[in-house]
């Protein structure tokens, strides 16, 4: 029992020291929503909604607010949390009453802001320091007000690139965040050339889109199967009224292509050096394994293979050992391997002396410092163990002592002859 | 009661007629046949939802830079002293202050959104430092912790030593237009460059905070 004793003392002691060692102060805050997406809502009179939210991470007494234009119709369930509250969700509510009017407001998005942050007034009369840090997280909702008369956007588009011979198509949705209907509105969609021709189009007319409603459109297929490899500009161009919308976008048609796009030019002479071979497909699929053997005045290297996703340009790396070549321009051959493919192109290298450079010694004042304390601590947690441990066994050996004296007289008692009693 | 081998036979014979003829006529039912068959007119489907909140969330990991108590040594005919809280920095003109132990103030974006990141100071600058053209001055910069390459990106008006007058009394500065959540690239430096002319006295104090905006 007293051996557990001391040990759980000691253990303590150690924690105690460890702490004070290690321990720094973090200060947050921060907000949960339940969803992931920011809330977005098409102004209407009348809407109302309500969102989810938790303080969370808060290390000090929580103020929560709204700003923004729709901050009027809003009320928070909480407005202040303070700290050891373990409930810290709350509510907001947006209530747009019925009789309010889109021009009353900024046409277009509308962006209500919910902050969650530390309750600094009370941090500053409580602490001291030089700085008092604070944090605050804020997370918006938005709220589209129409635009008066007519107006259109583009909201989705996807129009996904492809390998040469095939078609592909074109998903994307109107959005008409005008005050009026659009009624018999047209889109035009056109992959040009490179000198500006069209090379494709595709039309829809009589397109009728009510206010606030959002339609969407696909156009599929697309005839891209005939054209040559390359990049191509497409536009979607949307009529309506007497305005137009457009969005321009590169498509891409890809071949079973890797091009080597740049690489090392200088390598040291004294050791197994990198040799990087930044490459590029031209692909519109994953192409896997694609490696590079090097040559540099005979001494050879391989780089590691690499799988290149759609499209990418990624650096490829050799580790060659220069210590056989000879300080001077030299020819690099570089072969590289792609899917059932190769290509062979040569460039220069040149091949340099390291230049000796002298560091001088630093000495880190701040990690010795910190030994110097670790040590002294250790040092003051070793005396005091020695000084309570010998306190512990004096205060042991007085009781073992006791005992011994007690079970002595108990023995004495009992070899005593017992008195007769007294009748 | 004693049975003979004959009877075993018949008793044996018997029962697998009756199995056999049991099997066929489960097989061959209009009804979907076996029991336990998933026919396309009973499949059950279960689903598996989940959802995944959006956290924003800043969290200062080193929250403390003080400098401890001094003066401006101006035996060495130098009026003001500069203290920063960057490795290189020294203490020029400084009795008694301390900045080489001090380490930039350290901010994580803890949540699962890249956030936009603005500072700002609670007070006027001037209530902290007089900064009034005689040499007081204090200035903020940001930059990616190291290891952490790539956590501020976007717009970053503090990637070199600012004035803090510019963004004190809730103007605010954004420090990062874009600050990663991924764990591996989620932290940034603030470092503190302190200039105290031989005119500044008291012990001040000033409140900073960080906003993350999703």
């Amino acid at each position: 029992m007293k051996n557990i004793n001391i040990k759980y003392r000691i253990l303590l002691l150690f924690i105690l020291v460890i702490t004070i060692l290690f321990s720094t102060t973090v200060l947050s805050v921060g907000v949960k929503r339940f969803s992931y997406n920011i809330p977005e809502f098409e102004f209407k009179p009348g809407l109302e909604k309500s969102i989810n939210y938790e303080a969370i991470y808060s290390t000090r007494n929580t103020v929560i607010s709204v700003k923004g234009a729709f901050s009027n119709y809003t009320t928070l369930s909480k407005d202040y949390i303070p700290l050891e509250n373990k409930d810290k969700k709350f509510t907001l509510t947006i209530k747009i009453p019925l009789n309010v009017n889109a021009e009353d407001f900024k046409p277009g998005t509308n962006t209500l802001m919910l902050t969650v942050e530390d309750d600094l007034k009370k941090a500053m009369e409580e602490e001291t320091g030089m700085f008092i840090l604070a944090t605050a997280a804020r997370t918006p909702i938005r709220i589209n007000v129409p635009y008066p008369g007519y107006y259109a956007e583009f909201d989705e588009f996807e129009l996904p690139s492809l390998n040469n011979g095939l078609d592909t198509s074109l998903k994307f949705s109107i959005w008409n965040r005008g005050k009026n209907d659009l009624v018999n509105t047209n889109y035009d969609f056109i992959v040009k050339d490179s000198a500006g021709d069209a090379l494709i189009t595709k039309t829809e007319g009589n397109i009728n889109i009510p206010t606030q409603e959002k339609r969407y459109f696909y156009i599929s297929p697309i005839e891209t199967g005939s054209l040559n490899p390359g990049d191509y500009q497409t536009t979607l161009t949307y009529d309506y009224s007497d305005k137009s919308v457009s969005k321009d976008y590169k498509l891409k048609v890809g071949e079973l292509n890797v091009d080597i796009i740049n690489h090392t030019t200088q390598l040291y002479n004294d050791s197994i050096q990198k040799f990087h071979i930044l490459v590029e497909s031209d692909w519109n699929d994953m192409i896997r394994g694609v490696y590079a053997d090097i040559i540099i005045n005979g001494t050879e290297a391989k780089t590691t293979p690499a799988n290149l996703e759609n499209f990418e340009e990624r650096t490829i790396t050799a580790y060659i050992d220069t210590t056989s070549i000879p300080v001077g321009n030299h020819t690099v051959e570089m072969d590289l391997y792609f899917a059932t493919d190769s290509k062979k192109q040569f460039s220069n290298i040149e091949i340099i002396e390291r230049p000796v450079i002298e560091e001088p010694k630093q000495i880190n004042w701040t990690i010795i410092g910190l030994i110097i304390i670790i040590v002294l601590l250790l040092a003051v947690m070793v005396i005091f163990i020695i000084i309570f441990s010998k306190k512990l066994l004096k205060n042991d050996n007085n009781l073992t002592k006791k005992v011994t004296k007690k079970s002595k007289g108990v023995k004495d008692d009992k070899e005593k002859p017992s008195k007769p009693k007294k009748s | 009661m004693d049975v003979n081998n004959k009877t075993l036979a018949v008793l044996l014979i018997a029962g697998m007629i009756l199995s056999i003829a049991g099997t066929l006529s489960v097989l061959n039912n209009d009804n979907g046949g076996l029991t336990g068959y998933a026919g396309s007119t009973d499949t059950q489907y279960g689903t598996i939802d989940y959802n995944i909140s959006s956290n924003v969330v800043l969290s200062f990991t080193t929250a403390s830079v003080d400098f401890g108590t001094g003066y401006v040594d101006t035996t060495l005919g130098i009026t003001n002293c500069d203290l920063t809280t960057e490795a290189s920095g020294n203490e020029v003109g400084c009795a008694g202050f301390d900045d080489k132990t001090n380490s930039p103030l350290v901010l994580t974006n803890i949540g699962n959104k890249d956030a936009e990141v603005n500072l700002t100071f609670a007070d006027a600058v001037t209530t902290f430092i007089t900064q009034d053209g005689s040499g007081s001055s204090l200035q903020l910069k940001v930059t990616d912790t190291s290891g952490e390459g790539g956590a501020c990106t976007g717009t970053q008006s503090l990637s070199s030593y600012v004035n803090a007058n510019t963004f004190d009394s809730a103007a605010e500065i954004t420090a990062c237009g874009t600050f990663e959540s991924d764990p591996s690239t989620n932290s940034i430096d603030i470092d503190v460059n302190l200039t105290i002319d031989m005119d500044e006295s008291g012990d001040q104090s000033i409140s900073l905070s960080a906003i993350a905006t999703e």
